[in-house]
């Protein structure tokens, strides 16, 4: 078989304009491609190694909130002190510590598993999808990133170079809650992630709620965050809102876990993000 | 670096000594560390980044070998097995390793040793918890691990690490 | 005798080599010219094979040679008793994964031909369930029927028994199967040699075995092949019939080519094309009096063997034997059958269908002592072996039964009569605690004859060479034998050599399983370093001038015990052996007595020696998810004699977490079409660190009459206890009996809905 020729581009313009290129494919961390490669169920012509430009590294605050470089690695995001701790808590869930310290971001993100630790924390914070191609630009709201397994809205040649967290999600409480088979190195049953933030009421305002391996992409719940907004924070509306998750999603049985076992721990994890996230802001007991 | 043909050059520092060597750009470090370089010390136990025997340390930090091109670890530095025990004097992780009975089979140890040694590296007085938090990329079959926690435990503590 | 190596903790003898990557396991071998090889693996569970086209793949550039059934010259088959098992399929293949044809080339083409290989398939009726297998009208996976084996224990009159008994508990008890999930994937190379031999090089523990098996394929006398054991990355009784069929294949390859071939099973590989531990579906009933002696147990199992029979009907003997658990019970019926299924063979893994029983057996205990108010340690106790106890299969236990120790000291240790209080209560999170106790025979048993072979090698310098037909593959079996010629030869540990296992070299002495190495190689071992010794002592009393009696060895030397002061190196009383034309090579023999048994029944003295243990351990139950955590755990084994105390310690803790894995996580599993779900370390989890505890071994020495120095064995027996206490803790915690391996989360919440104790959503 033909080797596939590899490119470290100096420059992100030189990297899309690559990526334009039939059988092209980016390549971060690799710890995804890598062995869809070794699989043989993929046979790129052309890797296009982006995880040297910086301008895809960074996580930096400014004026719109929080950027984060979809090449930034889940080891310097696990520890950095301007990731929101939903997210880093997500990070340091990833794999293992060898792993962690080559994937990426935008890797775990785009390969666009239904379980994708770092998926539910980015919807539970607004997050957006900052898209690249040699021919322009576009924003997608990360709640319409995915289309299925696998499978996401980026057309050839696009790349995410990075994940825009509005300022109004980083003061929120967050918490995620992730249950597999066993305590480390493993792939999610369920995982699921929360934010919340008190009105000047003290009632709850900005809620999300996102579950991943419960249904064909990871998802937020509208409906459980419906149940929830405007009301003060109690064990009974949290309740309600575990109930509404049930409604949202659609789990199958797999390997992994039976779909009955999912839309159980489904509704546990719902209320123990929920609460976690309350803690943070100052909801101790519901 | 861009390659035209079926191969491309690697430089790269391996067990602190500088190497060029011609690579296909889908060929995995573990692949040109084992084949190419004869360092069988790295094995390989899964293929998917789930086993850990294939660790190696790039620039200090434990990574998958079977899961990392070789093309990434141009102009960088790789440490394996191989490398640890300097002018014959072993490692106190290895010795460690022995004086606790943390080996079995051996298979697991090479990978086991350098992820316990960039888990020291960066924290050097984990908790007996954060050990085994911090060594759960890397499987073993025969100890039940208990030794190897004591073995690393050890050496955190003694804190005598070149 | 006055050194002590024996006892203490030694630290490996290669392991200077395994902490510095100098150690070459299989896969590190590389001979010049040499090419590498796969097979193709079959699409279906069950099908007819219609057509197989291999052209394609055979012209594509690097490709040495495609091989099929077609092209083996002798016996395309394997097997320990019923030689069903194909190298390659010819016609039919029974699961999922099975052996096609081998491609043989350059390693980066392998891939690329085995998808050039076409295969026409008429597809057969799946069976999956063993117990379908074996229901009338099944489809037959193989012409002898779906019934593998088949075997029955009588021991006084069960149903009279039951009769007499004031309380009866009676459950169905079914584990999965498990894959033994050594971190070193199978690996062979078979290196062509002059006069048409050929070398095969492999981590194994059955080289004899797969000498014989290649031999066949080949159709040349035995003696043209020759197996060397490879440093060996764990085995665990999966290097054994894999070993023999990927060593067939790869010397087919070497003598076609006429170059060295090595086959490296990838992990999937590793799991899907080589045996598992069998699954089985257990029922099990119980019958006591009032007070807590155990009057009856009657015991059906099923064993789930896969495609092929593989080492099917010795686990079942095995099973059968162990069905009653470790106590003195005077009425006892048991049955046992494997079937075959479309799945991949089950064999030998750690605890030879020990595990599976003594799960059902202890969860029975607990059901019984729940039943009478009973603690269950005191129920326990109250049954166990002792010295002339009569086990279920009749054979009256004489010398070194510490079972009763073993509860003793892992109770006190754990605390069990504290622990035991408040739990099973409470609210989202709740606690258990479990004991389980296990028995398991040492050695080949009803298996067959049981002898092995040792040496011992005097070296003019004073140094020694020892080896038996036993391998080390990770247990620590060499450094054990070094241990024992060190005492008694009084050298050095450092100046004891242990040759690896080589069908050319070392005497056949059977397949290194049953926990045998250290009581049957041990003992071969000590006596041809006894027989050395007396060759020494003979030749040092005529140089000293003294009786033999009147002599000791040690530190190199030959000693007069009186007088500390007159002593010759040893190294000179072998020079002067040599010197004298007298031997310095030294042969052993040691062969157990034969198992005495009747088929029918199985009643007799089946095994040699024992093996007791008793583990406690402490969990905790999240009610929500229905995770457990363990938060302690206690494992008490009676080993006769810790010749490697340290060694002994990782036999205990690694069998504990193997055990673990079996009870909390590990499963093979499959689709309804026979396609195997978790063929990798993704989905077929095995515990990390983060997931163990830190098990306390009790290392209890109640010496047994026959190993060395009084050693029973240790490397199976933790697996079956760990298991079997765990799952009497989530009983515990939960107050619903687990009857089910891994008692994964889903079970334990479908356990508390059952019950209605769900908190919950």
């Amino acid at each position: 078989m033909k080797a596939p020729l590899y490119l470290r581009p100096r420059s992100l313009q030189e990297a899309l304009e690559a990526l334009g290129e039939p059988g092209a494919r980016p390549l971060a961390g690799g710890t995804d491609l890598v062995l869809l490669m070794r699989d043989r169920l993929v046979r790129p012509s052309l890797l296009v190694d982006i995880s040297c430009l910086e301008e895809l590294r960074r996580v930096e605050r400014d004026a719109d909130g929080l950027r984060i470089g979809a090449a930034c690695r889940l080891v310097d995001l696990e520890a950095h002190p301007l990731v929101p701790p939903v997210l880093r808590s997500a990070c340091r869930q990833v794999g293992t510590p060898q792993v962690r310290n080559v994937a990426t971001v935008g890797g775990n993100v785009c390969n666009a598993s239904p379980a994708g630790d770092t998926i539910p924390p980015l919807l539970s914070l607004d997050a957006v999808a900052e898209v690249r191609s040699a021919a322009g630009s576009r924003s997608v709201p990360l709640d319409r990133f995915f289309l299925g397994p696998k499978k996401t809205v980026l057309a050839p040649g696009e790349l995410v170079v990075e994940f825009r967290i509005p300022g109004a999600a980083l003061g929120r409480g967050g918490c995620f809650q992730k249950i597999g088979r066993r305590s480390e190195v493993v792939i999610a049953q369920v995982n699921a992630a929360a934010t919340v933030e008190l009105d000047e009421r003290g009632a709850l305002a900005a809620v999300r709620v996102a579950l991943g391996s419960v249904a064909p992409t990871p998802l937020r719940c509208r409906l459980a965050e419906e149940k929830l907004t405007g009301r003060p924070p109690a064990g009974e509306a949290v309740e309600e809102a575990a109930r509404a998750v049930l409604e949202s999603i659609s789990p199958i049985s797999d390997v992994r876990a039976p779909a009955s076992y999912r839309l159980r721990v489904a509704a546990v994890l719902t209320r123990r993000a929920l609460a976690g996230a309350l803690r943070e802001v100052g909801v101790k007991d519901l | 670096m861009s390659g035209a043909g079926d191969r491309v050059w690697l430089n790269m520092v391996v067990n602190g000594r500088p190497v060029q060597v011609s690579v296909r750009p889908d060929a995995r470090l573990i692949d040109v560390l084992r084949d190419d370089l004869g360092l069988t010390g790295t094995k390989e136990g899964c293929s998917r980044g789930e086993c850990g025997a294939c660790t190696v340390l790039l620039d200090g930090e434990a990574v998958n070998s079977c899961l990392v091109l070789a093309l990434k670890a141009e102009g960088r530095e790789v440490l394996t097995i191989e490398g640890l025990a300097r002018d014959g004097q072993l490692h106190p992780l290895q010795e460690a390793f022995l004086r606790h009975g943390a080996v079995q089979c051996g298979y697991c140890t090479p990978g086991m040793i350098l992820a316990a040694k960039a888990l020291l590296d960066r924290h050097p007085h984990p908790t007996r918890e954060e050990i085994r938090r911090g060594l759960s990329g890397n499987l073993c079959r025969c100890t039940g691990y208990k030794k190897i926690v004591d073995a690393v435990e050890e050496v955190a503590r003694g804190g005598v690490r070149p | 005798m006055s050194a002590t190596v024996v006892g203490q903790s030694v630290p490996r003898l290669a392991g200077r080599d395994l902490v510095t990557g100098r150690a070459v396991y299989t896969a590190d071998m590389r001979w010049p010219g040499m090419l590498y090889a796969r097979t193709k693996r079959s699409d279906y569970a069950h099908a007819l094979i219609k057509r197989i086209e291999v052209e394609e793949a055979a012209r594509l550039p690097g490709v040495a040679a495609v091989l099929t059934a077609e092209d083996i010259p002798g016996e395309n088959s394997m097997g320990i008793i019923i030689m069903d098992h194909q190298l390659l399929a010819r016609e039919r293949v029974r699961y999922r994964g099975e052996n096609l044809a081998l491609v043989v080339g350059d390693k980066e083409v392998l891939d690329e031909a085995l998808e050039l290989i076409r295969v026409e398939y008429e597809p057969l009726p799946v069976v999956l369930d063993p117990l379908e297998a074996l229901a009338e009208g099944a489809p037959r996976i193989h012409e002898r029927g779906n019934l593998t084996w088949e075997c029955h224990l009588v021991k006084g009159d069960v149903e009279a028994a039951f009769a007499r008994c004031d309380v009866v508990v009676e459950g169905t008890y079914r584990t999965g199967f498990q894959e033994h999930a050594y971190l070193e994937p199978e690996a062979v190379v078979a290196v062509p040699e002059a006069g048409g031999r050929v070398t095969i090089y492999c981590g194994c523990q059955t080289p004899f075995h797969i000498r014989s098996i290649v031999a066949r394929a080949l159709g040349v006398p035995f003696t043209s092949v020759r197996v060397v054991q490879a440093t060996t990355g764990g085995s665990f009784g999966g290097k054994d019939e894999v070993d023999a069929e990927m060593g067939a294949l790869a010397a087919l390859a070497a003598l076609r080519t006429g170059r060295p071939v090595m086959i490296n099973h990838t992990r999937e590989e590793a799991v899907m094309g080589a045996s598992v531990r069998h699954a089985a579906i257990i029922r099990h009933r119980t019958g006591a009096t009032r007070d807590g002696r155990i009057l009856a147990r009657d015991v059906d199992v099923v064993l789930d063997g896969g495609a092929y029979s593989s080492l099917s009907p010795f686990v079942a003997v095995k099973a059968l034997a162990h069905s009653a658990g470790p106590y003195d019970v005077p009425n006892v019926r048991a049955r046992v059958r494997v079937a075959y299924t479309n799945k991949t063979y089950a064999g030998a893994c750690r605890g030879f269908g020990v595990p599976q029983v003594t799960f059902a057996a202890e969860r029975q205990m607990d059901e019984l002592a729940r039943e009478l108010g009973m603690d269950r340690m005191e129920l326990r106790l109250k049954n166990a072996v002792r010295v002339g106890s009569s086990t279920a299969f009749g054979q009256v236990l004489r010398a070194g039964v510490g079972l009763e120790e073993t509860i003793r000291q892992a109770a006190a240790v754990a605390g069990w009569k504290e622990r035991r209080a408040g739990t099973g209560s409470g609210g989202r999170v709740r606690r258990g605690i479990g004991m389980a106790c296990m028995m398991q025979g040492v050695s080949n048993g009803a298996e067959g004859v049981d002898a092995v072979g040792a040496f011992c090698q005097l070296a003019p310098d004073g140094s020694v060479l020892v080896g038996c037909g036993l391998a080390d593959m990770g247990q620590g079996a060499n450094t054990v034998f070094a241990q024992i010629a060190s005492q008694i030869l009084g050298v050095p540990l450092e100046r004891v050599r242990v040759r690896a296992v080589d069908t050319d070299h070392t005497p056949d002495s059977g397949p290194t399983v049953a926990s045998r190495a250290t009581t049957m190689g041990g003992r071969a071992v000590a006596m041809a370093a006894e027989k050395a010794r007396d060759k020494v002592v003979e030749m040092a009393a005529s140089m000293l001038e003294v009786a033999p009696a009147d002599l000791d060895l040690r530190d190199g030397m030959v000693v007069v015990k009186d007088a500390p002061d007159r002593a010759v190196p040893l190294a000179q009383v072998v020079n002067a052996l040599y010197w004298t034309g007298q031997p310095i090579n030294f042969e052993a023999w040691s062969k157990a007595p034969d198992a005495r048994f009747d088929e029918q029944t199985h009643q007799g003295d089946i095994y040699v020696e024992f093996g007791y243990g008793t583990h406690v351990m402490e969990v905790e139950v999240d009610t929500e998810t229905g995770k457990v955590t363990i938060l302690r755990h206690v494992a008490a084994h009676d080993v006769g004699k810790a010749i490697n105390r340290q060694a002994v310690e990782g036999q205990i803790e690694g069998g504990s977490l193997m055990g673990i894995g079996l009870g909390l996580l590990e499963e093979i599993k499959y689709d309804e079409r026979g396609n195997l779900l978790n063929p990798n370390f993704t989905d077929y989890l095995v515990p990390t660190s983060a997931d163990a505890p830190d098990t306390e071994p009790v290392i209890v020495e109640d010496p047994g009459a026959w190993g060395p120095f009084g050693a029973k064995g240790v490397g199976e027996f933790p697996v079956s206890a760990a298991a079997a206490a765990l799952a009497n803790a989530v009983s515990d915690a939960l107050g619903v009996p687990v009857r089910q391996l891994p008692v994964s989360p889903e079970y334990v919440l479908d356990l508390l809905s059952s019950q209605g104790q769900e908190p919950r959503a």
